[in-house]
């Protein structure tokens, strides 16, 4: 080696002792990209697994679900979680505009969660009111978790897949602190109940 | 005479039993909330939780623990949804009453994270001071050495090349 080459690589070293020495000030002076922030939702059966949903369901008969958010947005986020019920003709969540959908929330959750963290609550239904009109169900009211709802909706008889089906759906919502209220986050799960009178 | 004496203790009932209806239907109308009412110790429960959330919020990115104010915190995010599920149902008195609770559970939130923040940017800062100071030694330290070390070699590295002995080769041409 010449002696340039000698000097080129002692300039390398110090520079490199240089930049460890120096890099518990740039920590609080440079703020690195940090990953990638979303926010999962998920739904899981009675026995916490992804198996044994309900699907045929009857009137006073209880039904158990969980539903569970998980934080990754790089700080505590402040969620809320919509339960909505509706029939096949009635709108879900827009996925392409990620608009949510326009009928009335039910049952609700709100919850904080530290990044990294995950919250899940148990979601006990029960259809307490329907009948049968003609070729179609009429499902009254439904209780979630205690609470009953008024819900009035007609499904039609599906001969496609031979059932009156309806749906239970969950929104997820998010603080937004610029407008001070909740906001669509773009996620929903639902479940698929066939409605045996 | 017995007759008389029973239709006077029916009469006396007749009137305790309205009098009881009329009591319970004058407390009924001074305890019930109207929607308004609920709506508005809604807002009042609402508005609490948002600025209890941002100065929460606040105090995180200043670097503090908040895990002890998110669980306040969520105390009050379940007696809100109660609320507003309550209001949704027309259940006007149990929404305004769980409104009312979130916003009596709230109560202090707001200062803690502002001190939890406040203690967070002094230790911060105390810190950065600190890591600064170490940082400004160590690399003037590193450049020391590497000045006077590379001096010490290229001089070592120049009395090597001198000390060389010329190789004299045969020429074959």
């Amino acid at each position: 080696m010449t002696l340039d080459e000698y000097r080129k690589l002692f300039v390398a070293v110090a520079m490199a002792l240089v930049l460890i020495a120096a890099s518990p000030t740039l920590g609080y002076v440079l703020t690195l990209p940090g990953g990638e922030r979303f926010s999962e939702l998920w739904v899981l059966g009675p026995g916490h697994m992804a198996e044994n949903y309900p699907f045929n369901v009857e009137v006073g008969r209880e039904y158990s679900l969980f539903v569970g958010v998980g934080c990754h947005m790089g700080g505590s986020t402040y969620y809320a979680v919509y339960v909505k019920f509706r029939n096949e003709t009635q709108p879900l969540p827009d996925i392409s505009a990620k608009v949510a959908s326009p009928l009335p929330p039910l049952y609700e959750f709100q919850v904080l969660i530290l990044n990294g963290l995950t919250w899940e609550s148990q979601v006990n239904f029960t259809i307490l009111d329907a009948y049968k009109l003609g070729n179609s169900t009429f499902v009254r009211l439904l209780s979630v978790n205690g609470v009953v709802f008024e819900v009035n909706s007609t499904a039609s008889w599906n001969s496609e897949y031979g059932g009156f089906f309806y749906q239970l759906f969950f929104e997820l919502w998010m603080y937004d602190t610029a407008v001070s209220s909740f906001r669509y986050h773009d996620r929903f799960v639902g479940l698929w109940l066939n409605m045996t009178v | 005479m017995y007759e008389g004496r029973n239709d006077l203790v029916k009469s006396r009932f007749l009137v305790c039993l309205i009098g009881v209806l009329l009591f319970c239907l004058v407390i009924s109308r001074v305890f019930a909330v109207s929607s308004g009412e609920a709506e508005a110790a809604i807002n009042r429960a609402e508005s609490r939780m948002s600025s209890a959330y941002k100065s929460v919020l606040e105090a995180e990115k200043a670097g503090a623990n908040v895990s002890s104010l998110l669980l306040k915190l969520n105390i009050g995010s379940t007696l809100l949804s109660r609320a507003q599920m309550q209001y949704r149902i027309g259940n006007f008195s149990e929404a305004a009453d769980f409104a009312n609770q979130c916003f009596d559970s709230l109560d202090g939130v707001e200062n803690e994270a502002g001190t939890l923040r406040d203690n967070a940017v002094t230790e911060r800062k105390q810190r950065m001071l600190i890591s600064a100071v170490g940082s400004t030694f160590a690399i003037g330290a590193v450049l020391f050495a590497s000045i006077f070390g590379w001096r010490f070699f290229k001089d070592r590295y120049s009395r090597r090349v001198l000390k060389m002995k010329p190789e004299v080769r045969a020429n074959d041409s």
